[in-house]
Parts: C-alpha cells; sequence; structure tokens
C-alpha cells in the first residue's frame, strides 16, 4: 500500500471498518511511513476534540417541560395515520391507481376490438338500435306501377279520347318478427 | 422499554408509548437539531414535526436500523427543507456565545467555553452538506459507511465533504484554537 491508497482509507482505518487484509497492508505502510502516522493521529485527535467541544456545547440544552407537554399534546390529537382517521380517503388513495389503471387497459382493448373486429362492431349497432326494429331483418321494397289515365276532350264536333300513363315509384320497408309495416316512406310521381 | 416493544407499543396506539418516545428520544434530537439548524426556537419545532411524522408513518417501520437512526433520518429530512425555506441559517448568538460547561479534564475552562463558543459558530457559517456530515461523524459518532446510507450519498462524497468542512473550519476558527488538540496547529495533508 503506497500513501495516496492509505490516505483514501483513512478514515476507515481510524473507525477500524477495514478487512483484516486491508488493514494489515495499512498497518506494514505505517510503519514505514512517518506522514501516514502523523495524519493518523490528527485525525484521531479531530474526532477527539471535536466531539468533546461539540457534546460540551450541547450538553445542558433539553426539550423545555412546556414543549414536551406541546409535543405530546400534538401527538394525541395529531398522530393518528392516515388510514385509520379517514378510511374512504385512505382506501381512495391506495386503490385510485390501480383502478384508473384496469379502466384504461379496458379502453384500449375496446377500442382495438371494435376496429379490428367488425362483426363486433355490427353487433353493437344491433343492440343500440335493438328498440323494435333489427336492421339486419328490415328489407327495402321499391314498387313501380303505371296508373292509366283516360281522358276527353271536345274539337269542334268531335269528341276525341287520349289514354296516358303515369307510374308511381313507392318505397317501403318490410321489418320482420311481427312488426307492423310502416306507411309507404316515400312515393314519387312521374308522368308519362 | 427495549425499541421492540416500545414499536410495537406505538403501532398499536398503546397509551403512554408516545411519552416513552419523547422521553428516550427528545432532549438528544433536539441537540443535533439544534447544531444542525442553529437555533433553539428551530430546533424544537423541528423536533416536535419529527415526532409527529414518525408517529404517523411508525406503521412503516420495518426495524432495519434503530429508532434513533430513523428519527434522526427524518429530523435531517426535516432540517433540510427549513433549510430550502430559510436560504441560510439563522443562528443563536445567545446560544453560540453563552457560558459553556468546561469538560472535566480541562486545564484552562475559559479557554474550553470559548473554543467551544467559537466552534459552533463556525459550523453555522458551513454551508449545509458539509455541516451535516461533520455532525453526522463527529457528535453523531457515524461510520462512514452509514453517513452514505444515511444521506444517500457515496462513501467518497462523504469523504470529500468531511475533508472540505474540516479544512474550512480551520479558516474559520481563530489561530489560537486549532481542531487538533496538542499535537500541533499543522493543517492536514490533502487526501
Amino acid at each position: 500500500m503506497n500513501c495516496r491508497r492509505f490516505q483514501n482509507r483513512l478514515y476507515e482505518y481510524a473507525e477500524g471498518t477495514l478487512s483484516p487484509g486491508t488493514r494489515a497492508a495499512a498497518d506494514q505502510h505505517l510503519a514505514r511511513c512517518g506522514i501516514c502516522r502523523q495524519a493518523v493521529r490528527q485525525e484521531q485527535q479531530l474526532a477527539q476534540s471535536l466531539s468533546e467541544r461539540l457534546r460540551q456545547g450541547t450538553k445542558t440544552l433539553a426539550l423545555r417541560p412546556d414543549v414536551r407537554r406541546r409535543i405530546l399534546t400534538v401527538l394525541e390529537h395529531k398522530s393518528v395515520p392516515l388510514m385509520d382517521r379517514e378510511p374512504l380517503v385512505g382506501l381512495w388513495n391506495r386503490f385510485a391507481w390501480p383502478l384508473a389503471g384496469a379502466v384504461c387497459l379496458l379502453l384500449v382493448v375496446g377500442f382495438l376490438l371494435v376496429n379490428h373486429f367488425p362483426g363486433v362492431r355490427t353487433h353493437r349497432t344491433e343492440i343500440a338500435r335493438s328498440d323494435g326494429r333489427d336492421i339486419s331483418s328490415a328489407i327495402s321494397i321499391q314498387i313501380s306501377y303505371c296508373a292509366p289515365i283516360y281522358k276527353f276532350r271536345r274539337e269542334g264536333n268531335l269528341v276525341v279520347d287520349t289514354l296516358s300513363c303515369e307510374t308511381v315509384v313507392a318505397n317501403e320497408t318490410l321489418w320482420t318478427g311481427g312488426q307492423t309495416p310502416v306507411q309507404p316512406t316515400q312515393e314519387k310521381r312521374i308522368p308519362l | 422499554m427495549d425499541e421492540e416493544r416500545l414499536i410495537t407499543a406505538l403501532k398499536a396506539h398503546v397509551p403512554g408509548a408516545a411519552q416513552e418516545l419523547v422521553s428516550s428520544y427528545g432532549d438528544r434530537l433536539f441537540r443535533s437539531a439544534f447544531l444542525l439548524c442553529g437555533n433553539e426556537a428551530d430546533a424544537e419545532d423541528i423536533v416536535q414535526e419529527t415526532f409527529l411524522q414518525a408517529m404517523r408513518s411508525v406503521h412503516r417501520f420495518r426495524g432495519d436500523s434503530t429508532i434513533y437512526t430513523w428519527l434522526h433520518a427524518i429530523l435531517l429530512n426535516l432540517t433540510r427543507h427549513y433549510h430550502r425555506d430559510r436560504k441560510r441559517i439563522v443562528c443563536d448568538n445567545e446560544l453560540v456565545g453563552r457560558e459553556v460547561s468546561p469538560a472535566d479534564e480541562s486545564p484552562s475552562p475559559l479557554d474550553a467555553g470559548a473554543a467551544t463558543s467559537a466552534l459552533l459558530k463556525a459550523m453555522c457559517r458551513l454551508s449545509d452538506a458539509h455541516r451535516e456530515v461533520l455532525i453526522l461523524r463527529y457528535y453523531e459518532d457515524m461510520k462512514i459507511h452509514e453517513i452514505a446510507r444515511h444521506l444517500g450519498i457515496s462513501t467518497g462524497t462523504v469523504k470529500s465533504r468531511l475533508h472540505y468542512a474540516i479544512g474550512e473550519m480551520q479558516k474559520l476558527l481563530p489561530g489560537e484554537l486549532n481542531l487538533f488538540g496538542a499535537s500541533g496547529t499543522e493543517e492536514m495533508k490533502p487526501r
């Protein structure tokens, strides 16, 4: 061991916390190095001097009786742990984060399911509109028929008759499952 | 009451347990708080808050350290908050300048009292980090690795802070007062 390595371990040497091997090497070094011996002496004297003076400077200090009483009063009234004092707040503090994590996880899983499995979305739509009308069982019907129109007019002494046809288009939705058909939703007349 | 029984009693809110805690550790914590924050009034408040926090968190104490070390860790944390709020330490001039009872073996009582007073004043002028290691090492008698664990820093940083703090103290103390006892005034070699 050289001086530099010894000085790095000076505090541990003085307090006696070096391992036996390092301690033996340090002792060997000290036997032949006066500077390091002086450093050890200084550290020991410093420890003794500072320790004594600090203790001396504070040994008359003590908590005053009224301060002691005040501390005990405060401890009596305020020292109850949070869990005992406010069980709901304590429970909330304990479970708030796990609960928030679980909700976030459910939202993410739900979002992924809806976007990657269309069947799920259809099903959800059907449920959402299941107020008596099932969209998947609705049949849209468009009826187009021709309505004849027979007209007479007079031209001098003659009576002229004309036959024309008007196409009527009607849209209808047929609901299965015993639902009452609704009235035509749209009707348009197209004259020929 | 031994430490284990005291902690069990505190956890069970046994009447008188808090009083036992304050009686056993109050004065010792108060002295340490005084050295850390520099005046008696703040030291009293810090000690009160230390006990309050300790009682509130006693159910988390697992017995990995002694009760005093646990309490002192809380106190140290509170002192840091105190320093952060105050920005600089306010030393109680009456206390650091008051008559100090001399050590029994001291050949010159007046010198011992003046030296202690000067020492406390000089410590007030150290930075918080340097004052902390000095107090933990030479007042609380902690070993280097214990200080490192207590402060959450490396042993190298502890040694470096100690070395700097001792150097500063030597500069701040009057020439006739040296920290190295009778062996002389020679300055410590850099480590």
